[in-house]
């Protein structure tokens, strides 16, 4: 019945172009940075005679199909100098080019006269997507003056921030564990680095980083809110260069160049905390032997031996690691690896083929005596990819491609590290899936005016053995009973028997009509099921939450969002705006019986509890791309309800990551050639929170009464942050060049409240007045905090 | 005990916050009845409180309610009447002894109309093997008060073949020792844990000459469910890290649906020892 829903959409597109039959010949090519030789991914490539054009793919790829004719081309991307080509085309032929970087310029921005081709926020079918700018994510102010990517993937419309400080974000009234995080291809399970201070993306190896809402295009699926698909830097291979950040919290160094020019290129770069290097010096012995640090590193080879055949290896290692005075300790990290066959088939004909193997692990350890233990847990993943691009004509671009992974979750394995530890050894059973996905999708153009992306998605999840699954009994609601747990049956699945299938057929769909030459709409529908699920019930997930698959415990989870929007661009497209709505409706959303535990539970299944949620909202976004001053800003107001049988007495509730209004501003000055200046500016309605509503004694503790779950708001969030970057004017005439870079977070010094928790009433001096008073108490983290860091490139 | 570690996880993450009092905008609630008893094998004046809750920001105890018909009945037909303190308004004591095996059913109606009900089952308890003492030589350098550098440690047995939950109090010359802390609570499931609890160490530190104190209650699951809830209560952090904060699960009902507190029956087990002898 599936199969057959893809083959009618074949046939659609096939008959669909009737045009197939003309002669036809095909211009293709790659397109880089002259600097660097690094492929551009989202250049434009537009004919004028049939005023139309194609983008490059992820690869720098681009081809179009053509009758034979006399044309004038133009290459253009943002922060390049547009190139423009009048070919006459007899036969299919290769145009690789390479495109220049934009003087900085300072005098006056240049207006083109022709028509720009910069207008991809009008122009392009997909909405609900946000391009993260690199290079404005660097200019910024940062935490700790490190850039992050994931704190301005935190700032666009629709995204919301899990906390202060942490590396979560919740998308379209999705929680922190519905975003899919792609590096090179490759799922990261936890993207945090000191609980999310940082983010496991160094921003110098960042080449591209797209994060899709809505409309996601039926390549991408397994997560129910957003994709964030980040590719990295393939290394320069033009001339061998390299670069060191010394910074106020981390340092790192990339190098990069040719193993053999043109054809083969590797970068390398590792970044390290060093606050622990500081600690060797505290005069507090204890302090000393106290560890504190992350590392990560990104390494990646290249090889084009011809244009037809190109070859990726990348590698992505991190790791964070505590240790406090040898009595306690934990550390987790992720390694993934990529290895990409890039290869043409026929000008018109792309292929991508992909192996991966992702590992999340994380540990703790305890040497406290008698009570001894180490525990290990992970999730891998093995994965194969096959993404076929076929261009074609210029009015159709057809993707479709084939999806297949093991999963192993193993949600760990407690051992006593002592012969008189307490603790004995207990593994908890381990899980396995496999993962399928089929996908077919079309870009279309219609008429001049209306294009169309459609497509779809079979997913087909399989959770197999070996696995022992229980039949728990149940409450008076008919839910799995917590309190009172029976296992009233056992069934036993051998190594790769399957437990139980699943199978979802997922429409996606987008349409963009021009209103004019600067102005669109568009609206779009999508279907996402998230098979895998995060055993969290917190606000922000920790490292040490694990993640579980679909089982006969537990159903996939379900989104399907409408979506509609106006794209308009000012100014030669030297602003764009635009403003989006959504609706959202949730089936089967993974939530957690009240008060469940679900760390290190052999029965955490009759926790389980899955219910309907809707989510909708209203995002504004503006951006400036042109001219010295460069920035976005966006607002977005958003509600966002649960409603879970056996939670909140089957009330219905705000969900953690629900927000009212949010607003955030990003802005970079180019002041002179040496002097740059940028600022921050986030608002946020404040958390929900369960407020106590009395309290009340029990064997002499002061108990909180609480009532509705979530039913009170933390304070408002807000936030200014400025930044200074620096040039020196020898850096014109110099091979090496330095760059400083200053910030300040947190400028007007607000206590943001990270959370509020109550206790006993203490006097100043941390004393009991009396026991019977109690207080609430705001956490905030960041006061206003100062940060430097010098780069040197060469 | 796993679960304490986690706590100091978190606390670690957040060792860069500040804090401050904050006050919060509390809407004004009806009071609800709290029921607070305790029935052991022990032969002695069990007791059963009923007080009210009061706002989060009042001041004082909460106030017991008197005049409250208070029993207690085991499945063997007997049944224990309770009466009321003359100096505690809302204390009801009743002497007996409870036997392990039993379930006790509590029955309590109150002027007012209310009535409350609910029962619990005594299991076994392990005895203590031994407690020792010793001393932290590093806190001994630098005690952070005067003398006190004594830890205690526990050795015990814990039966393999049956799941069992235990709560644990720690007394220094009969105060409760909380690890320094107005919410300390140390209970636990033996899912984790061997046959052999070989020197556990206990809480805070005691001065030589003080008389240390171990006892350890056996626990129904229903009873272990509700003080690991009590515990995200007490020692939640507002649902950042922790879950979202509610009602603990009890064991009490009342007319419309589950009340407050906890009837709990349990076997005990009591082991001193004079610290520094």
């Amino acid at each position: 019945m599936k199969t057959i829903g893809v083959a009618i959409l074949l046939a659609f597109i096939t008959l669909s172009n009737p045009v197939i039959a003309q002669e036809k010949i095909t211009l293709s090519g790659y397109i880089k940075d002259t600097n660097n030789g690094e492929e551009l991914i989202g250049v434009t490539v537009y004919v004028d005679e049939l005023k139309n054009g194609v983008v490059t793919n992820v690869y720098g790829f681009y081809s179009l199909t053509l009758a034979p004719g006399e044309y004038h081309i133009s290459f253009s991307y943002v922060g390049f100098e547009t190139t423009r080509k009048q070919i006459s085309l007899t036969k299919s032929q290769e145009l690789n080019i390479q495109l220049e970087d934009a003087v900085t310029q300072m005098e006056e921005v240049v207006i083109s006269s022709e028509r720009a081709e910069e207008d991809r926020n009008v122009q392009r079918v997909e909405m609900s997507r946000n391009d993260i700018d690199v290079g404005l994510v660097k200019k910024t102010p940062a935490l700790f003056g490190e850039p992050d990517i994931l704190k301005t993937v935190q700032m666009m419309p629709g995204v919301i921030s899990a906390g202060e400080g942490t590396s979560s974000y919740f998308v379209r009234g999705g929680g922190a564990d519905q975003n899919l995080i792609l590096i090179d291809e490759a799922p990261i399970y936890d993207p945090s680095h000191f609980f999310g201070l940082f983010s496991v993306f160094n921003a110098d190896v960042i080449k591209d980083s797209e994060l899709y809402k809505g409309g996601i295009p039926s390549q991408f699926g397994g997560r129910l809110s957003s994709i964030l698909d980040v590719r990295t830097n393939d290394g320069n291979n033009q001339k061998f260069a390299g670069s060191a950040t010394i910074g106020t919290l981390a340092s790192k160094v990339l190098l990069e160049g040719p193993l053999q020019k043109d054809k083969a290129s590797f970068l390398l770069s590792a970044r390290r905390s060093y606050a622990d290097v500081f600690l060797q010096f505290s005069p507090d012995e204890d302090a000393r032997n106290n560890q504190v640090y992350f590392y990560d590193i990104n390494a990646k080879v290249n090889w084009k031996p011809n244009n037809n055949n190109r070859f990726f290896l990348s590698t992505y290692l991190g790791r964070d690691a505590f240790n406090f005075e040898n009595e306690f300790g934990f550390n987790w990290g992720n390694a993934t690896t990529t290895f990409r066959w890039n290869h043409l088939f026929n000008e018109r004909l792309f292929s991508n083929t992909t192996l991966i193997a992702s590992n999340f692990d994380y540990q703790l350890e305890s040497q406290a005596t008698a009570s001894e233990f180490d525990w290990k847990a992970n999730l891998q993943e093995f994965s194969f990819k096959e993404d076929i691009t076929y261009f074609v004509s210029p009015k159709n671009t057809l993707s479709f491609g084939g999806h297949a992974s093991f999963r192993r979750f193993s949600p760990g394995t407690i051992n006593p590290a002592s012969e008189t530890s307490i603790f004995i050894t207990n593994e908890f059973d381990k899980s396995y899936a496999f993962d399928y996905a089929l996908y077919a999708g079309n870009e279309q153009q219609l008429t001049s005016r209306l294009s169309l992306l459609y497509g779809v998605r079979l997913s087909i999840f399989q959770n197999v053995g070996e696995a022992t699954i229980y039949e728990y009994a149940k409450n008076e609601q008919g839910l799995p009973d917590n309190i009172n747990i029976h296992k009233l049956d056992s069934t036993v699945y051998d190594r790769f028997e399957p437990v139980r299938t699943f199978a979802n057929l997922e429409p996606r769909f987008s349409a963009r009509y021009l209103l004019t030459d600067e102005s669109s709409i568009k609206a779009s529908y999508h279907r996402m099921v998230q098979y895998v699920h995060l055993l969290s019930n917190s606000t922000l997930p920790v490292p040490f939450n694990t993640w579980t698959p679909s089982s006969p415990y537990l159903t996939p989870q379900k989104a399907d969002q409408v979506a509609l929007g106006y794209f308009k661009n000012f100014q030669d497209n030297a602003y764009e705006f635009s403003v989006e709505g959504y609706y959202k409706a949730l089936r089967d959303v993974t939530e957690f019986a009240d008060n469940a535990n679900l760390l290190l539970n052999d029965n955490a299944p009759v926790e389980y509890r899955q219910g309907e949620g809707t989510a909708y909202g209203v995002e504004v976004y503006v951006q400036k791309m042109k001219g010295a001053l460069t920035g976005f800003g966006s607002y977005t107001w958003s509600k966002t309800q649960l409603d879970i049988p056996g939670v909140n007495n089957d009330v219905t509730f705000f969900a953690s990551y629900d927000r009212r209004h949010v607003t955030n501003w990003v802005a970079n000055y180019a002041f002179s050639n040496q002097w740059s200046f940028g600022a921050n500016f986030t608002y946020s309605t404040g958390r929900p929170f369960t407020l106590p509503v009395g309290r009340y004694t029990y064997d002499g503790y002061n108990v909180d009464l609480f009532s509705g779950r979530n039913s009170y708001r933390l304070p408002n969030y807000h936030r200014l942050d400025f930044s200074a970057n620096f040039e020196p004017r020898k850096n014109e005439t110099r091979r090496m060049k330095q760059f400083w870079s200053f910030s300040i977070y947190n400028v007007y010094n607000r206590k943001n409240a990270f959370t509020v928790f109550t206790q006993t009433a203490l006097n100043d001096d941390g004393e009991v007045i009396d026991p019977n008073r109690k207080e609430a108490r705001l956490v905030y983290l960041f006061p206003i905090l100062p940060s430097v860091s010098w780069k040197l490139t060469f | 005990m796993y679960k304490n570690y986690i706590f100091i996880l978190l606390a670690a993450s957040i060792l860069w916050a500040c804090e401050e009092p904050y006050e919060l905008d509390v809407d004004q609630t009806p009071p609800q009845y709290i029921i607070d008893g305790l029935i052991t094998d022990e032969l002695t004046d069990h007791y059963i409180k009923i007080s009210t809750s009061t706002d989060f920001y009042s001041e004082g105890k909460t106030p017991g309610v008197s005049g409250a018909l208070v029993s207690v009945s085991d499945d063997q037909d007997h049944e224990y009447l309770f009466t009321e303190s003359e100096t505690e308004p809302g204390v009801y004591h009743s002497r007996f002894q409870g036997e392990i095996g039993r379930t006790y059913s509590m029955q309590v109606n109150l002027t007012s109309g209310e009535t409350f009900t609910a029962s619990d089952q005594m299991y076994q308890v392990q005895s203590v093997d031994s407690l020792t003492w010793e001393i932290d030589e590093k806190e001994q350098q630098d005690p952070e008060e005067e003398g006190f550098f004594y830890i205690l440690r526990i050795f015990a047995q814990e039966p393999q073949e049956t799941v069992d939950y235990y709560l644990f109090k720690f007394y220094r010359n009969d105060t409760l020792q909380n690890f320094d802390s107005e919410t300390g609570l140390f209970y636990a499931d033996d899912e984790l844990i061997g046959g052999y609890i070989y020197g556990l160490e206990g809480p805070d530190y005691f001065r030589k000459g003080d008389v240390a104190t171990f006892t350890m209650y056996r626990l129904s699951r229903q009873a272990y469910l509700f003080y690991n809830d009590l515990d995200n209560v007490l020692n939640g952090d507002g649902g950042m890290f922790g879950p979202s904060p509610t009602n603990p699960r009890t064991n009490i009902i009342g007319k419309d649906g589950p009340g407050f507190g906890l009837f709990q029956v349990s076997s005990v087990t009591r082991e001193s020892i004079e610290v520094g002898e």
